[in-house]
């Protein structure tokens, strides 16, 4: 990023130094205000309360416990998190990879000039304006191995399955639909980056002889590649962090077969007995997966657009 | 070459179809389920509807006292998604132009807010200090600083797509820093504007807990309240639910149906490209 | 320096205080949202102290199924006590240990509805007040008092008993010529000539994780608790073990029984198993007494009978029928600013008429001495109920580490050794050690 040319010529710029210097901090202030509201004060409390043995009972004195709750999440209960852990991996690298690539052939597709886009278009993105409970229940519906639709259809080839039910088929089927209610999204994003795409490039390239399958490969996806940085961002997120969709859909069984992380620490609030200082070092550890996990990605897909 | 180029299309036409499907018809499914009696739905779940009740709307509408509700949620998600826009839009101009010493540090600060956990106890200490607990504006300050990292990360990106140029000009005219900001940088912005409005505005309409935990009057209750009826402690009501399902999404839907061309153009136009 | 931080603190005043102008234009009750800030306020003191005074009752509950009661209820307390205003509050179970969490975080609660869970474990039990003594607690039957007591206190106010029973469809039964098994060798008979007449034998909604336990209450009842009516206070001593052979023998049984639960039974919702099973579409279920509002919901005409699961080979012990008083009741919040009111509502409650209502309409077992059920069905599952014990979770020790749903669904699904279940629990429970209390 080069320096602002008007800084560096000295030239007009807006009061941004002297008396006019506060201004831009005023605009933030409103923005970190709620920050320190919503975000910093509840976090700094939760990583307290993963040094403690409060248990949910506010008028009871908490007592300071070091780090019993960090060395409990990986000695004796550390099978219920590294299995959590690698449940996670799985499910945040299948969405992760299905969706984008799914995302972006779709917009691909739509940016192509067919009579019906705005139509497919509009369908294709609809399901993400439904919320994460009203599309469990809709394949809860969907999915049911007794007399829902889908099982009429995998019996009639032949075949069985208890769906949500089976440990084979559960985790797919939350991958599935986690794809189904936010593949609109991804898609519109890579829509706005191929419209972002300069036309002669691919006229250059039909004079050089290119097919489309070369043109895509050579020209869309390395220019798509800001999209595909934030894209995949965002889907490691929003994936390593998800437990409500596998609540309303599968409560993280059969057994814990679709157990996630976020879906652990959920059971762990819940279990009576089981302490809220425990449940917030469980969500420390995670924390620190996912701040980890995305750093790495991050440093990785830039190399490769610097690369470029 | 004209033969091929029209099986690609046929192809492509057929993939996006049956996409298309695939998201439709379990839209459908619901509908069919929301018009079944009780008998019928226990005893064909799933099967066509043979005698559709339509009073299972009216039904849900005034079991789950909705009509208090809709405007309730109309008022969080209006207020939510205006207030991030304004909020996050604001924040982020001075940070996209590093206008202040450690304005990247701040960038990074709003950015983390994404993988920070959720953290009820505290939050609600913090809420209850400040008399945020069941008012109209803290829940609405409670959306807009949940999705406080995402706004603003949309925003950024946008605003580096805008001319710095702009900002000269409006310095020779001596233009004030806020004045700006509204005047000049905002209506640049619409395309962000609709995205993020339009993020804000249903992640408020969907909300499910947030509103039992944060708004102890049930006068304030969103829509979404209403549907809690039919998840029993044993039982579900899939036809009720069902129905209440499409009663919630409905006002959804027609708001994305009408707006969908403002909303999908405004994303596309540009809000993220990195 | 200073200048900028206080002028950005006015700024931020101002923007915040317009939002809050947005939002409080709509605000209904001005006053809501003064009393609602947790910290008792001194005048809402003083207003518990002149009945006369306009006082909220808050409430929170967990079972939403239960809104007509309460809707009804509550209109007549209001009715009678016309300066207590109820609030009252009811989410699903999967969201109530938040909700609840709330509640009692800002204070901002009076009575809270829970189960003995809430009054075993010490920390979450010294939320509640005591309430032993009230004379309308002798209307109850002791031992459903027992199991919200902790101490010699009284914490819970019970609403509802439970049981597990079998469930069976006597004309299914009838056209096979069957009779009610007595032993744990005759339901499988039982079950091996139904699956030969081409129905299933036993319906199962498993997806929803915790229904399984329901099975392995109805068996663990015969086998474990019918012969060692004290084994779980061997458990922290480890004199019994979940590796003991009745433990074993639970799991032997409930992999048996896998064979006859419909295809792809754990895959079924919860929810839709009492229903599927009163069209006929299996001939038995084990499931809690709470379904048969769902069963009779679903088809009034159905005839249907009801039976001690059978875990046992010997009949003698299969006549132990496993009970829980405490799913379901009342606890009053200790700094509850309406404490008067909540007690007012209780009695309010307890008193015969309004109770017998809360059973007619819920179709829950009583708990209460002299109340009649209209239920058929819950009448018929009240005579199997001489010889009670508890859920065996009920004994379980609290911090201790229970894994059984994940082993059980393992050991249905044929992926797991009874042995190795039981070993799996054991493990678990002796490596949660340091958390029990």
């Amino acid at each position: 990023m080069t320096r602002p040319l008007s800084r560096q010529q000295g030239g007009a710029q807006l009061r941004t130094k002297g008396r006019g210097a506060i201004w831009p901090i005023v605009a933030v202030t409103p923005a970190l205000l709620l920050y320190a509201v919503f975000v910093l004060f509840p976090s700094i409390g939760n990583i307290y309360f993963s040094f403690t043995d409060f248990n949910g009972n506010v008028h009871k004195p908490i007592h300071w416990v070091g780090l019993d709750n960090y060395t409990r999440a990986f000695t004796w209960e550390s099978e219920g998190l590294w299995h959590s852990i690698k449940v996670t991996f799985i499910f945040a690298v299948l969405v992760t990879f299905i969706q984008n690539a799914a995302a972006v052939i779709v917009a691909v597709f739509l940016n192509m000039k067919i009579r019906l886009r705005n139509f497919y278009r509009s369908v294709i993105f609809a399901p993400t304006i439904l919320g994460v409970v009203v599309v469990g229940l809709i394949w809860t519906l969907i999915l049911d191995p007794y007399s829902g639709p889908l099982i009429r259809i995998v019996q009639f080839f032949g075949g069985n399955s208890a769906l949500l039910g089976s440990p084979d088929t559960a985790l797919y089927l939350v991958v599935f639909v986690t794809i189904w209610s936010s593949l609109g999204y991804a898609m519109i994003l890579y829509l706005a980056g191929l419209q972002g795409i300069p036309e002669h490039l691919y006229e250059s390239a039909k004079i050089d002889g290119a097919n489309a399958r070369a043109s895509f490969f050579h020209i869309t996806l390395p220019m798509l590649r800001p999209s595909i940085t934030v894209n995949v961002l965002l889907s490691i997120i929003g994936t390593l962090k998800t437990f409500d969709i596998i609540v309303v859909m599968t409560n993280g069984g059969p057994g814990t077969a679709t157990t996630t992380l976020g879906m652990h620490i959920f059971k762990n609030l819940l279990t009576p007995g089981s302490s809220q200082g425990y449940a917030a070092a469980l969500s420390i550890i995670h924390f620190v997966i996912v701040l980890a996990v995305v750093l790495i990605v991050q440093t990785y897909l830039q190399r490769k657009e610097a690369d470029l | 070459m004209r033969m091929q180029s029209k099986i690609q299309t046929g192809l492509v036409n057929a993939a996006l179809g049956a996409l298309t499907l695939t998201m439709v018809v379990p839209l459908l499914l619901v509908l069919n389920v929301a018009l079944k009696s009780d008998a019928e739905f226990l005893n064909h779940s799933l099967g066509l509807v043979e005698s559709p009740q339509w009073d299972n709307f009216r039904q849900v509408w005034i079991q789950g006292e909705m009509g208090v509700y809709f405007q309730n949620s109309l008022i969080y998600a209006v207020l939510a998604s205006l207030g991030a826009c304004l909020i996050s839009g604001l924040a982020a101009f001075p940070i996209a132009r590093k206008h202040f010493r450690g304005s990247q540090v701040v960038y990074f600060v709003f950015l983390s807010a994404l993988f920070f956990p959720v953290a009820l106890v505290p939050l609600l200490y913090v809420m209850n200090a400040l008399a945020l607990i069941n008012t109209y504006y803290g829940y609405v300050l409670l959306m807009i600083g949940n999705s406080l990292s995402i706004s603003v990360f949309i925003f950024v990106a946008f605003v580096k797509g805008v001319p710095r140029e702009l900002d000269e000009a409006a310095a020779i005219d001596g233009c004030g820093y806020f004045r700006y900001i509204l005047t000049i940088v905002f209506p640049l912005m619409k395309p962000a504007i609709a995205t993020v409005g339009m993020l804000v505005a249903i992640g408020t309409w969907n909300d499910f807990i947030n509103p039992y935990l944060f708004l102890t009057d049930r006068n304030m209750r969103p829509l979404t309240s209403g549907l809690y009826l039919y998840f029993g402690q044993y039982a579900t009501k899939w036809n009720y639910l069902s129905a209440g399902i499409i009663v919630v999404t409905a006002p959804l839907f027609a708001a994305y149906f009408f707006l969908q061309r403002y909303i999908v153009s405004g994303v596309t136009s540009g809000a993220i490209k990195g | 320096m200073k200048r900028k931080i206080a002028l950005m603190m006015a700024l931020s005043l101002i923007v915040l205080s317009v939002l809050a102008g947005c939002g409080g234009n709509n605000d209904k009750p001005a006053e809501s949202s003064g009393e609602n800030t947790g910290t008792p306020a001194p005048q809402s003191q003083t207003a518990s102290n002149s009945p006369e005074k306009d006082v909220d009752l808050r409430i929170i509950n967990f079972r939403v199924e239960d809104k007509t009661f309460y809707d009804e209820i509550n209109a007549k307390f209001e009715q009678e006590y016309p300066n207590i205003h109820i609030k009252y509050d009811a989410v699903p179970t999967k969201d109530y240990a938040q909700l609840k969490q709330a509640r009692l975080t800002t204070g901002d609660v009076d009575l809270v509805g829970g189960g003995a869970r809430d009054v075993t474990d010490p920390v979450i039990r010294d939320n509640w007040l005591d309430i032993s003594g009230q004379p309308y607690l002798e209307r109850f039957l002791p031992g459903a008092l027992k199991s919200g007591q902790a101490d010699g206190k009284q914490y819970l106010f019970p609403m509802l008993a439970t049981s597990v029973v079998t469930y069976y469809n006597k004309k299914i039964f009838a056209d096979l010529g069957l009779s009610v098994p007595k032993t744990w060798a005759e339901f499988v008979e039982v079950c091996e000539k139904i699956k030969a007449s081409g129905v299933d034998p036993v319906m199962f909604g498993g997806k929803d994780q915790w229904p399984i336990n329901m099975i392995l209450i109805g068996l663990e009842a015969g086998i474990v608790q019918g012969s060692q009516p004290d084994f779980y206070s061997g458990m922290k001593t480890e004199t019994t073990k979940f590796t003991d052979p009745a433990w074993v023998e639970v799991y032997t049984k409930l992999q048996t029984l896998s064979k006859y639960l419909q295809k792809n039974a754990v895959g079924l919702a919860y929810g839709e198993a009492p229903g599927l099973f009163a069209q006929g579409k299996a001939a038995m279920m084990i499931d809690g007494s709470w379904s048969s509002q769902q069963i009779e919901a679903a088809n009034p005409a159905f005839e249907v009978g009801v039976f001690l699961t059978p875990g046992s080979d010997k009949a003698e012990l299969n006549n132990t029928a496993p009970v829980s008083n405490g799913d379901s009741g009342w606890m009053i919040y200790k700094d509850a600013e309406n404490k008067d009111a909540a007690l007012k509502y209780l009695e309010f409650l307890s008193r015969p008429d309004n109770y017998k209502r809360y059973i007619e309409v819920a179709k829950m077992l009583p708990v209460m001495k002299d109340i009649q059920m209209s239920s058929p069905i819950t009448q018929a599952i009240a005579q199997l109920l001489n010889q009670q014990t508890g859920f065996w979770e009920s004994y379980q020790v609290i911090g201790a580490k229970y894994n059984y749903t994940d082993y059980a669904i393992r050991t249905i699904l044929g992926n797991m050794k009874p042995e190795e279940a039981a070993a799996k629990m054991q493990q678990d429970f002796i490596d949660s050690k340091p958390n029990w209390k």
